[in-house]
């Protein structure tokens, strides 16, 4: 009985957490850790935690153009679909790759205990050769000479707010990095255009995004392996670049099944290769280690979480048409002023400079006629550092 | 481009290096947190965390509220001060090893 309450609650709260941008599963295990709860029960929240907000962050994402760090890569893409009127067609499609991608991580969970900690031996002494050589790839991906000169300036530049930040001075540094990389930056842009988020039109998908979803599951192994700085998010952009598509859904397929089947393997990746890639996983492995007979009942947890939470975000998907009858520079000043709020909340004045710092970088690309992509300098150079 | 885009770009990149200026210089202040919050920090974080001494060995102990976090130290003779049960205020830097989070000490005081 004590199981099925802290699973509902961990759902209750992996919603909260996925839909109140600047809130992580992360902060939640943080905070419960430090009340009095069986420790059987905290790890069944954790997790719970865990798989309700992998599915929610979505909603944020793709309707106000917030991102989570882990799918920070579906921001643009999946906005792009709200103001086409296909948000809850690209609600749909992240939630059924979640789902799927998570099932078929379940089933390889055995595999990865084995495989992980070979491809762990094998890559990581490489790891920095690897992120050059992508991130090499991802600039070149420009083609023109001119452009390709204003990525890698863009991206070094990232790059350099990124060892500026994850060293320490500021609390929670991707919240803010990320807020004004994508979303304050978007929405400066945006007020020297007209778009409103149009009806949100209910309508079927075909299932021609299976493939990126396979491709997912794959890629979200690989990101167990990469240090732990946003490694859900680097690997989506690397498999983007390698996976050309220009279909906004398939992108999403993409990076939703990378972060479900990183949320999997990061089990495996504690057990094989001893690395916590979720901090919610680490703090609860440090008041109760995770056992290999703990496994079954804890992804049945994770996957019962997400299952019930695609179900609910479907239902709250109806409720996205709202969103069309605001005006949307009212909602794009709500979003601006909560997003200052809560930076100043959770990263204090230290924060708010990453913030306006992050906003300044996130507006060039537009402006320099490059890619969004090239401010993922911001992770990718300091896991460069880290590798070396 | 028209000029008053690149005037925007200009401005924008300005910000961005004053921004990362101040930043860099601000890296060195350590942040107070508790040993929940050391766990989950990013790697190479500069902490201050305080806690009870528990486990003292030669180079390292563990410092417990709630939770607990290793703590490895050299060279540091104030840690000598230290005994089990005794509260101590470490100062350094948040590392990993093997998926567990351990605080490389560059100072520690015992209270």
């Amino acid at each position: 009985m004590i199981q099925v309450i802290a699973l509902l609650a961990g759902i209750l709260l992996g919603i909260f957490s996925g839909l109140v941008p600047g809130i992580h599963s992360n902060t939640i295990a943080s905070v419960l850790s430090t009340l009095p709860i069986d420790p059987e029960a905290f790890a069944y929240i954790i997790v719970a935690v865990l798989g309700a907000h992998l599915v929610f962050q979505f909603f944020p994402s793709i309707f106000l153009s917030i991102p989570d760090d882990t799918v920070v890569a579906s921001v643009l893409p999946g906005h792009r679909m709200a103001l086409e009127g296909r948000g809850r067609q690209a609600l749909a499609v992240c939630a059924f790759s979640v789902m799927l991608s998570a099932g078929a991580s379940a089933l390889l969970l055995p595999v990865s205990l084995v495989l992980l900690p070979i491809a762990f031996g094998a890559i990581s002494p490489h790891m920095a050769i690897i992120l050059v050589g992508a991130s090499i790839y991802l600039l070149l991906s420009e083609r023109a000479a001119g452009k390709i000169a204003l990525a890698a300036f863009v991206f070094l530049l990232s790059g350099a707010l990124g060892l500026a930040t994850l060293r320490g001075a500021v609390n929670d540094p991707l919240f803010p990095s990320f807020s004004g990389l994508f979303a304050a930056s978007g929405i400066l842009l945006s007020f020297t255009q007209q778009r409103k988020i149009p009806r949100q039109k209910k309508e079927s998908t075909r299932l021609d995004f299976l493939p990126y979803v396979a491709a997912g599951v794959l890629f979200g192994m690989l990101s167990d392996l990469l240090p732990g700085i946003a490694a859900p998010a680097q690997i989506a952009i690397f498999a983007s670049a390698i996976l050309v598509t220009d279909d906004a859904k398939k992108f999403l397929a993409l990076v939703s099944s990378i972060a479900a089947s990183h949320g999997v393997f990061a089990f495996a990746a504690l057990l094989s290769i001893g690395k916590a890639r979720e901090g919610a996983l680490a703090i609860m492995n440090e008041i109760e280690p995770v056992m290999p007979s703990d496994l079954p009942a804890l992804v049945g947890v994770l996957l019962v979480s997400i299952g019930v939470s695609a179900f609910l975000l479907m239902r709250l998907s109806k409720y996205a048409d709202r969103l069309q009858q605001i005006d949307t520079k009212k909602i794009n000043l709500l979003v601006l002023a909560y997003l200052s709020c809560a930076v100043a909340i959770i990263s204090g004045g230290a924060g708010l400079l990453v913030f306006a710092t992050a906003t300044a970088i996130g507006i060039l690309p537009p402006l320099l006629g490059i890619r969004r992509t090239h401010v993922m300098g911001l992770i990718i150079i300091p896991s460069i550092l880290l590798s070396l | 481009m028209q000029l008053d885009e690149k005037k925007v770009v200009v401005a924008a990149c300005l910000v961005a290096v004053l921004g990362i200026a101040l930043l860099f210089l601000m890296n060195e202040t350590p942040r107070r947190m508790n040993i929940a919050q050391a766990l989950v920090s990013q790697e190479n974080t500069l902490a201050e965390v305080a806690g009870t001494a528990e486990n003292l060995t030669e180079g390292k102990f563990s410092l417990c509220d709630q939770l607990c976090i290793s703590v490895r130290f050299s060279k540091i003779p104030s840690a000598y001060l230290l005994s089990d049960g005794r509260v101590a205020v470490v100062l350094g830097r948040i590392k990993e090893y093997r998926g567990n989070r351990y605080l490389e000490a560059e100072r520690i005081d015992a209270k």
